[in-house]
């Protein structure tokens, strides 16, 4: 099971329509998180 | 309204017509593009009550229901690693059909029950809420507006499966986002033409509506930094990861790189998306501090209250409310000015002579809501899903509220409609292929699929009529699936990554887990985002003690 489970992600293959890489897009997705809470932080601060 | 109702019944129809056998029906033949992906994960998870909750939300508490979402685009990431290669390539039409693969059938069965459980009685209440809220409001019949909800989306869900659900909620999604961004245009315009937007944002903070993010960390507080990061995070990882009616959005895409951007460009557009929807509550509080707003939002409750021996009363703090208001008004633009000059000492004594006001009326308030419980025992006190359908039906002109109501009913459908798709295809797949009859035709299932669709309907519609009189069950449903979640998820999770614990361990785990989280619900009071964490930690943990005591293999 686990080796065929390994063998499943490993054939994911396939490139993203951005940026080319998926770690690329993930780390996109978290940094685009981190940006937000920074942001949100800022805007409570400024009105509070 | 009604031509737009019409329109998304006859478009789910007429796009849909090629829906013949049970792949096309539950998985959308597995040619979903990713944007309709993202489109419909959105639709799903946007219920009507989110829709109406949320900027009451931020009117009554802030911003800090932002902080929910937080766990959101860290789950997305994790899930298009782990579970979209993995349900991809083992073709599976559940994500309980996983479990067998991986444990017994008895794993698989526990996690549909579960679901099945906690998504049926959910989806009456997805019907039921926004009908009690339209009704109250509109004047509308409760029973009527359930009626023509619940059978609408019983008649495209069942016709056109997945494809149906997909494509209506790509149109649900348009009138929703048009529907939030109106609202928003129309406070701007709204406002005294001496408040500006920033002034407007300033008024919003100084009374506390703009707490976006907290990091303290406070285990009685329920929205903080801390409890978005890491409990949103495991509920958002069971949501969309283990409720099939958010797998069953992503299985149909039409490769794993389909799937896998639906779920990031979610994990991108999702935080935003809440913060705008919250702002606009910002907002709506701030238009109500230069228009005094209604005493208590629900209009029935109110008016129960003046046809009663109260009447004088109320109507006196009526008078109170209105005087406390304008006296505010004035205090709100000193402070103002004193933000302009820049001078602190000022801006200090400014803004607290505006909390000042603002408790005062908030006593006046509590003094109406006791007269309200005088009068009706039993009456609602929470009127925080009435402000912003108030602030609708006062303030935007007859076309833009038709637009909204659309948009509500829109938000209504999608949800029911991918909970009911859902709900059939764990039924079907699940219980009825799985354990009842295994070797019929194609056809066979595809009658059985659309059944069942119908009489899960029925099941939520029933629900959704007699809700009224199910009082403490109706709260009871609300926190349901975070009673559940924590313990799918566990499975889940000791499925993806723990090779060496076997479907007997993991089973009595999640048993045991189960009623561990039930203890914490019933005798603590811990928030229930903590529920999930909780639970899941219990299977995991429990499934490492338990594994070396109990056969790896069942015996099924």
């Amino acid at each position: 099971m686990q080796s065929k489970e390994k063998e499943i992600i490993d054939a994911d293959e396939s490139t993203p329509p951005i940026l080319g890489s998926w770690t690329k897009v993930y780390a996109l997705v978290f940094g685009n998180l981190i940006f937000l809470i920074l942001m949100f932080y800022l805007f409570t601060k400024v009105f509070e | 309204m009604l031509g737009f109702l019409a329109f998304v019944v006859i478009y789910g129809i007429m796009k849909t017509r090629g829906t013949k056998d049970v792949d096309s029906y539950i998985r959308a033949g597995r040619k979903t593009p990713w944007w309709t992906i993202t489109l419909s994960i959105m639709a799903t998870q946007a219920s009507a009550i989110t829709f109406l909750s949320t900027p009451g939300q931020a009117y009554v508490d802030g911003m800090r229901f932002v902080q929910f979402y937080l766990g959101l685009p860290i789950a997305m990431i994790i899930l298009s690693i782990t579970a979209v290669p993995l349900y991809n390539k083992l073709n599976v039409y559940t994500a309980y059909e996983y479990l067998e693969t991986r444990f017994d059938l008895k794993n698989r069965t526990l996690g549909s029950i579960l679901f099945l459980s906690q998504r049926g009685l959910a989806a009456g209440f997805t019907i039921y809420a926004p009908a009690l809220i339209l009704s109250v409001i509109l004047g509308w019949q409760l029973d009527l507006t359930i009626l023509i909800i619940g059978f609408t989306v019983i008649l495209y869900t069942t016709v056109g499966g997945t494809v149906a659900v997909n494509k209506t909620h790509i149109l649900q999604m348009i009138i929703i986002t048009v529907g939030m961004f109106s609202s928003f245009v129309i406070i701007y315009f709204l406002l005294p033409d001496d408040i500006s937007v920033i002034d407007a944002a300033y008024v919003a903070g100084k009374l506390g509506k703009l707490n976006a993010i907290d990091f303290s960390f406070d285990l009685s507080n329920r929205y903080t930094f801390w409890s978005g990061i890491i409990g949103g995070t495991f509920l958002m990882l069971s949501y969309f990861g283990t409720d099939q009616s958010q797998v069953q959005r992503y299985l149909a895409g039409s490769s794993i790189k389909e799937s896998r951007m639906g779920l990031l460009v979610n994990g991108l557009v999702k935080v935003p998306m809440q913060f705008i929807i919250l702002f606009i509550g910002a907002m709506v509080f701030v238009l109500y501090q230069f228009v005094t707003p209604p005493l208590f939002f629900n209009p029935v409750e109110e008016q129960n209250v003046k046809n009663s021996i109260y009447s004088e009363e109320y109507i006196e703090l009526e008078k109170d409310y209105d005087r406390i208001f304008k006296e505010k008004q004035v205090k709100i633009r000193e402070m103002l000015s004193a933000i302009e000059s820049g001078s602190e000492i000022e801006i200090t004594e400014k803004t607290n002579d505006v909390l000042a006001k603002q408790e005062e009326a908030t006593i006046v308030r509590e003094k109406a809501i006791d007269l309200i419980k005088e009068t009706n025992p039993d009456a609602d006190t929470n009127d925080t899903n009435f402000i912003f359908i108030t602030y609708i039906t006062t303030f935007l002109p007859i076309g833009l509220i038709g637009l909204v109501l659309a948009a509500i009913l829109s938000a209504s459908m999608s949800s029911t409609s991918a909970e009911l798709n859902a709900l059939a295809s764990t039924t079907v797949i699940d219980i009825y292929k799985r354990m009842i009859k295994k070797d019929a035709a194609d056809s066979h299932y595809l009658k059985v699929s659309k059944l069942s669709t119908i009489l899960w309907g029925i099941y939520a519609i029933v629900f959704a009529l007699f809700a009224s009189q199910l009082g403490s069950l109706v709260e009871a449903v609300n926190i349901l699936g975070s009673l559940v979640y924590g313990t799918i998820l566990g499975i889940f999770l000791v499925a993806f990554y723990f090779k060496r614990i076997g479907g007997n361990a993991s089973f009595y785990a999640a048993l045991i887990a189960e009623l561990v989280v039930l203890y914490c619900y019933l005798f603590t009071n811990i928030p229930f985002l903590w529920y999930n964490v909780i639970g899941c930690l219990s299977v995991i943990i429990l499934a490492f003690i338990l594994n070396p005591f109990l056969p790896k293999k069942a015996e099924v």
